[in-house]
């Protein structure tokens, strides 16, 4: 594991669930990143438009809580979700944002647009370590993009 | 209580009077209700002499118009006569000491609970008879009826109609009175009625009221009041009862006016439109009546009670014969409608009781109109009955018209069509014997046109059937269902509306023209009683209108994109077996194929509609049912995944704070529990993935393809997967051996599903190795074949019997052995492997039973250059 990244790289996590959310932001921190922890999708929205200049990273659970999201009826949490993703993607066009997920269906995944910074991660195949190596793999890759 | 019997069981006519009121009065009924015209019946001081002979009581009459019925009854007033609404008549005869009982009944214009209560607080000499059976088929309550009838006031609730009712036949305008059976036979909560009348110390009449029977009718009567007498009530036969049934009515004498020969011609055709398509049908009949009158103009309508309406079914023009066959019917249409086609629809569909249509089916009986007359219903009580059609008459210089009530088969109180004939002569078919000749022959017409319906219907029925068997999804069967409405009931537009799984909403499944909502996003459904829709999921029955705008209740929330102007309209409730709704069809503007084709909704199309939702619903239930559990069992799935993630996850960060102190898990504990933990969670992800796979047991696996190499990111991993349950039964890490794969190029599949099956084989051989763990060896191939690519799967277990060679990957059979010697499982591993292999459009075979046995998986070339078609 590289530790020499540098201290003050900003990841946001959002998932209205602890775990294996706290198992990330652990990993995450064991590394050198700093994690902003969000739970519910305004909040993240909040704290994106303050500090979107700064973020390197979103890792984006796909089920948020249903019910509603701004002026619009969410009848599941996968719709919260790809709302939540649509407007995190607007407001940091970017920043990689890893799609987290514990569903096969592809029909569902295909509801989040495609982008070359959009990565969608079974959480199963991806422990996590290899989920940041992932995550500094893209940081990476969009650093060296800057500098071109 | 007093009990009475009704005698609509015998039929528009009675033959022998003397032998029917035996039959009631040796029954232990003390009362009789006439439901025959009265023209049929002897004159009334004779009907009551016979009456008063046999000790019962005359109760009233329902047959014939209002006004012939008053004019029967001369100085004698009934307890009361039988009325479906309130009218001027009515109201006049009241003040002469007449009393009128509104009876609720279907397809007539008062049958709601609602709609009758409105009408008895109006008018409060109005009395009140409702029916058991009507209210129940209905929707309605018959004891909240009752109850409600109570709180009117005394007196106002003047008598019951028992009856009870068998759901067998359906609602079908023309089949749901077949259900009418004995007492106690039937669904209707007969004894809950009438508990609540002795309850309520009710002294008026319950009358027993069967429409139709498959028994010989004195058996029926009988049973009804044994049925009464066993409930305790005083319904005491007076005698055994050795009646015969009257015999059916033998046709009338033919008369001159028609020949041997016309006769025979006219039953051969009337034979041949039993046989055709509804529309053809219905022209054959038209045709017909006009060869067997010549010099006539035949209209053949149907009557269309639920909105009091009348409409053109077909009509055959005898009278001029100047034109050629297509525009002359189309010259007739627009005599028909003042020359303004647009407008035809409103035009033809006339008021029932305004109609000399409404007079003859009254009287259910043919009847004679001298149309140079100035209000030719007025002797009937009918003063306001005109044609509708004056050009029509002027142009072609009609001057009679002979009514022809075609009544159901099922149900003489419903009359399925009207024959209509036109003439210019006007003392033409004026003879009672040539009226009685024409009802004769009609019904003969009646049993063609429900036998072409009934047809259709089967058809209908059987089709839903034959859409439901490759159906996969509960939308992919609701369109096929939507498409065959649209072929059947030809119409612009369908859209079909299910109820939510908690009863709130009526919500759109699928539509033809993707329907329009005008109301926000987050409203797009119909609640409970809400719009016409609403009010259909409400009223559990069809709604035909001829322009939705003009309906009480249209909110206008939703409307499906239509061609033509108009609104006519046709919705149907989807009813389970349960008699509840769960979904509701709605049929925009139907199609006017031809130009003399003046259509709206019909009956017909309602009963097409219902024979389709029988058919339908069960299939819908159980694909609902299926993905609701689908559903379910994928949030347990993802539920489980979630605390499986946490210990992979924990377990990982572990391993890393062993790497970070420079140590192992196995230096620590003297044993790689950490490597325990992976194994055994990544035992448990595939059996999670074998019951991912088990919740779509009739949709298509969902797949995330990606050019995939088998060795490595399939073969590999899974025997990665299966290591601990190696070690577990003592078999060496070395038994199983795959070849290089080389032949075989990145292939477009799902790494993760193909690794399931590779896991499920591999699990196979090594629980079914319980014989000798020596012998325990796997080797996995790849080749080509025939430009396929094949996958061999080989091991050297027990084998495969013969007759198990297929069955194994059926969904939960298991081999014989396996159950006897205890091992393991739910017979889905095989099942799972076939069923992900056929996503990928490939096949899974045995292709050797035993030492080896060999499972061969066959891959389609395609799927080196593309992922498999969706």
């Amino acid at each position: 594991m590289d530790t020499k990244e540098p201290v003050q790289r900003l990841v946001l996590l959002v998932d209205d669930e602890t775990m294996p959310s706290d198992l990330y932001v652990r990993a995450l921190e064991r590394v050198g990143f700093k994690v902003e922890q969000r739970f519910d999708p305004d909040e993240a929205l909040a704290f994106v438009e303050k500090e979107g200049q700064n973020i390197k990273a979103i890792i984006l659970d796909v089920m948020m809580p249903p019910g509603s999201y701004g002026n619009k009826r969410t009848e599941d949490g996968l719709t919260t979700g790809v709302l939540l993703y649509a407007d995190l993607q607007q407001r940091c066009p970017y920043v990689p944002i890893f799609v987290t997920t514990n569903t096969a269906n592809h029909a569902t995944l295909q509801q989040f647009p495609q982008g070359p910074l959009l990565r969608i991660i079974q959480k199963i195949d991806y422990p996590p370590r290899a989920l940041i190596k992932l995550v500094q793999e893209m940081i990476d890759k969009e650093d060296a993009n800057d500098v071109e | 209580m007093k009990f009475g019997y009704e005698t609509i069981i015998w039929g528009r006519e009675i033959d022998d009077l003397d032998t029917v009121l035996d039959i009631i009065a040796g029954a232990g009924y003390q009362g009789v209700e006439f439901s025959q015209w009265p023209g049929r019946l002897p004159p009334i001081q004779d009907l009551l002499k016979m009456l008063e002979d046999r000790q019962l009581a005359l109760i009233g009459f329902s047959g014939g118009t209002l006004y012939e019925r008053i004019k029967y009854c001369g100085n004698y007033r009934p307890e009361h006569l039988i009325v479906f609404d309130w009218s001027e008549l009515a109201e006049k005869a009241t003040a002469d000491g007449f009393k009128f009982a509104l009876h609720p009944h279907l397809h007539k214009p008062k049958h709601r609970i609602e709609e009758v209560f409105d009408l008895l607080k109006k008018h409060d000499k109005l009395l009140f008879l409702p029916d058991t059976a009507l209210l129940t088929i209905a929707g309605d309550d018959p004891v909240e009826a009752i109850q409600r009838a109570f709180q009117l006031g005394k007196g106002r609730l003047v008598g019951v109609h028992l009856k009870d009712w068998s759901p067998e036949y359906g609602h079908a305008a023309h089949r749901y009175a077949y259900g009418f059976t004995e007492l106690g036979t039937g669904i209707i909560e007969l004894e809950a009625v009438l508990r609540e009348l002795q309850q309520s110390h009710f002294t008026g009449w319950m009358i027993v009221e069967q429409d139709n029977t498959r028994k010989d009718i004195p058996t029926s009567v009988s049973e009804s009041a044994q049925w009464l007498a066993n409930k305790g009530f005083s319904v005491v036969p007076r005698k055994a009862s050795a009646l015969s049934s009257p015999k059916p009515r033998i046709p009338a004498k033919r008369p001159t006016t028609f020949s041997a020969d016309d006769e025979a011609r006219f039953l051969k055709a009337i034979s041949r439109a039993s046989t055709m398509e509804l529309n053809a049908c219905y022209d054959q009949i038209a045709a017909s009546f006009s060869e067997l009158v010549p010099d006539s103009l035949v209209m053949v309508m149907m009557c269309n009670p639920i909105n009091n309406v009348v409409s053109l079914l077909s009509l055959a023009n005898g009278i001029s014969t100047q034109y050629d066959e297509y525009s002359h019917a189309q010259r007739t249409a627009n005599l028909l409608t003042d020359g303004h086609y647009a407008a035809a629809l409103g035009k033809l569909t006339l008021e029932f009781e305004k109609t000399l249509s409404g007079v003859a089916v009254e009287r259910q009986t043919t009847t004679s109109f001298d149309l140079t007359t100035p209000h030719p219903g007025a002797e009937y009580g009918y003063p306001s009955a005109n044609l509708g059609y004056s050009k029509l008459c002027e142009q072609l210089g009609l001057t009679r018209m002979v009514g022809i009530p075609v009544l159901g088969i099922s149900n003489p109180r419903h009359a399925r069509l009207i024959v209509n004939i036109f003439s210019p002569a006007n003392d033409r078919l004026a003879h009672q014997d040539e009226l009685e000749y024409l009802f004769y022959l009609s019904q003969y017409a009646g049993i063609a046109a429900d036998s072409a319906l009934d047809e259709i219907c089967s058809f209908a029925a059987a089709s839903v059937n034959i859409l439901a068997g490759p159906s996969t999804t509960t939308n992919g069967f609701l369109e096929k269902i939507r498409d065959l409405i649209l072929e059947l009931v030809e119409c612009e537009a369908i859209s079909i509306f299910l109820i939510n799984d908690i009863d709130t909403k009526l919500e759109l499944a699928t539509s033809t023209t993707n329907a329009d909502w005008r109301v926000p996003e987050n409203e797009q459904f119909y609640a409970k009683g809400e719009g016409l829709t609403g009010q259909v999921w409400d009223r559990r029955e069809a709604l035909l209108t001829t322009d939705t705008n003009q309906e009480p209740g249209h909110s206008g929330k939703s409307a499906e994109r239509v061609i033509t102007e108009r609104k006519a309209c046709l919705m149907a409730p989807l009813v389970n077996s349960r008699n509840e709704v769960v979904g509701v069809v709605r049929c925009m503007n139907k199609h006017e194929s031809r130009p003399q084709d003046l259509r709206m909704f019909t009956n017909d199309d309602v009963a097409i509609l219902e024979a389709i939702g029988q058919a339908a619903v069960p299939h819908l239930q159980i694909l609902l049912s299926e993905e609701w559990r689908a559903r379910a069992l994928g949030r347990m799935i993802h539920e489980f995944k979630t605390p499986l993630v946490a210990i992979r996850g924990a377990a990982d960060l572990m391993d890393a704070e062993f790497e970070k102190r420079r140590t192992s898990a196995v230096e620590f504990f003297d044993h790689d529990y950490l490597e325990d933990i992976w194994a055994w969670s990544d035992i448990m992800r595939r059996l999670l993935g074998n019951a991912d796979v088990f919740r779509y047991p009739s949709l298509e696996i969902p797949l995330q393809p990606q050019p995939t190499l088998l060795l490595k990111h399939v073969v590999a991993p899974a025997v990665n997967q299966v290591q601990i349950l190696l070690r577990n039964r003592g078999f060496s890490q070395n038994s199983i051996r795959y070849g290089s794969f080389t032949v075989i190029p990145d292939l477009w599949i799902d790494r993760s599903q193909f690794q399931q099956v590779i896991f499920n084989l591999l699990s196979n051989a090594i629980k079914y190795c319980y014989h000798d763990a020596k012998s325990f060896q796997v080797a996995i191939v790849g080749e080509i074949e025939a430009g396929d690519f094949v996958v061999r799967f080989r091991d050297w277990g027990p084998g495969i019997s013969r007759e198990m060679r297929e069955a194994i990957f059926r969904e939960g059979i298991r081999d014989t052995n396996a159950i006897k010697d205890n091992v393991a499982g739910q017979g889905l591993g095989l099942w799972v492997v076939r069923k992900i292999v056929e996503a990928h459009g490939g096949e899974v075979l045995v292709t050797k039973l035993r030492q080896p046995t060999e499972i061969s998986i066959y891959l389609p070339h395609s799927l080196a250059s593309r992922p498999p078609r969706s």
